[in-house]
């Protein structure tokens, strides 16, 4: 028996979890969340310690189910929003041209890839998982700043005035960020999911 | 009239304020016109429709999708609570 399972030797948890069985359990799915919103490595797996270290000080028996992901993930969140709110103000940015969006134009503004005509069929792609598969990769593959941005207000629902202090970015460079992801993950969307079907299948 | 890449970040920064009357009427003109903006203005639309929906039925994102965490790193955060009082 390790450390983490002195909690349970008063026997009411017989199933409790190891800390290194938290660390497995848990340990991936916290590093994914911290490093999609940080992109930074040794950032996120600091933030994944401390996140573990935290819970470990307040509530030492674990048990390893489903509810308990989302409490952990709210400690990260925490930790990961002062790590941002730090770095925002020791690093202020700057933004450069995003070559992949204004390729998405000709020289006069008009559509040179033009949006196809698919919808999103909310209901339906809620239960679809390889949807969420592919969105997921659609965010990835956004570049660092925008992808931070975009999980903060997209995905995270933090309103732009917290997201500019928690980034360190003015509301017009926010604004920039936010069009160029949104405009990234529709055009990745249309190509790998709903433009792989002539009628837009895929998303019905 | 407003160019495309113009009314579509128009569009996009009516997703995070509120524009002014002017702008939100050069974006609705646009729209009658082009429908390759309004294209584009549904799918941003229901992408967030569909990101607020995901997040109130408690779905974390990314769930799959980006690196594990290291083996170097997992030892070390195991070490790490292993030392604890």
């Amino acid at each position: 028996m390790t450390d983490g399972q002195t909690a349970s030797s008063d026997g009411r948890r017989p199933t409790n979890l190891s800390t290194d069985e938290m660390v497995d359990a848990y340990g991936d799915a916290l590093f994914r969340y911290a490093f999609a919103r940080v992109r930074d490595q040794h950032a996120a797996e600091d933030l994944v310690q401390e996140t573990f270290v935290a819970v470990i000080e307040s509530q030492p028996s674990f048990r390893g189910d489903s509810s308990e992901l989302t409490w952990l993930i709210g400690i990260l969140r925490h930790k990961l929003l002062d790590h941002l709110r730090k770095r925002g103000r020791e690093q202020p940015a700057t933004e450069t041209d995003d070559a992949v969006v204004s390729g998405f134009f000709d020289d006069r503004g008009r559509w040179r890839t033009r949006p196809g005509t698919w919808r999103i069929e909310t209901e339906t792609l809620l239960e679809r998982e390889e949807f969420w598969q592919v969105l997921e990769r659609c965010i990835t593959a956004l570049p660092d700043r925008q992808a931070q941005a975009f999980c903060l207000k997209m995905l995270d629902g933090a309103n732009s005035q917290e997201v500019c202090k928690t980034l360190g970015v003015k509301a017009t460079n926010l604004c920039v960020l936010l069009h160029r992801a949104r405009t990234r993950l529709r055009d990745c969307l249309e190509k790998r999911w709903f433009g792989q079907t002539s009628s837009g299948e895929a998303g019905r | 009239m407003n160019s495309c890449e113009k009314t579509t970040r128009l569009i996009s920064e009516g997703m995070d304020h509120h524009l002014p009357w002017f702008k939100r009427m050069a974006v609705r003109m646009h729209l009658l016109m082009c429908r390759y903006c309004a294209a584009y203005y549904r799918q941003l639309t229901g992408i967030r429709a569909l990101l607020a929906k995901a997040r109130q039925a408690g779905r974390q994102i990314p769930a799959e999708a980006g690196p594990d965490l290291s083996d170097a790193a997992r030892r070390r955060i195991k070490e790490a609570l292993r030392r604890r009082p």
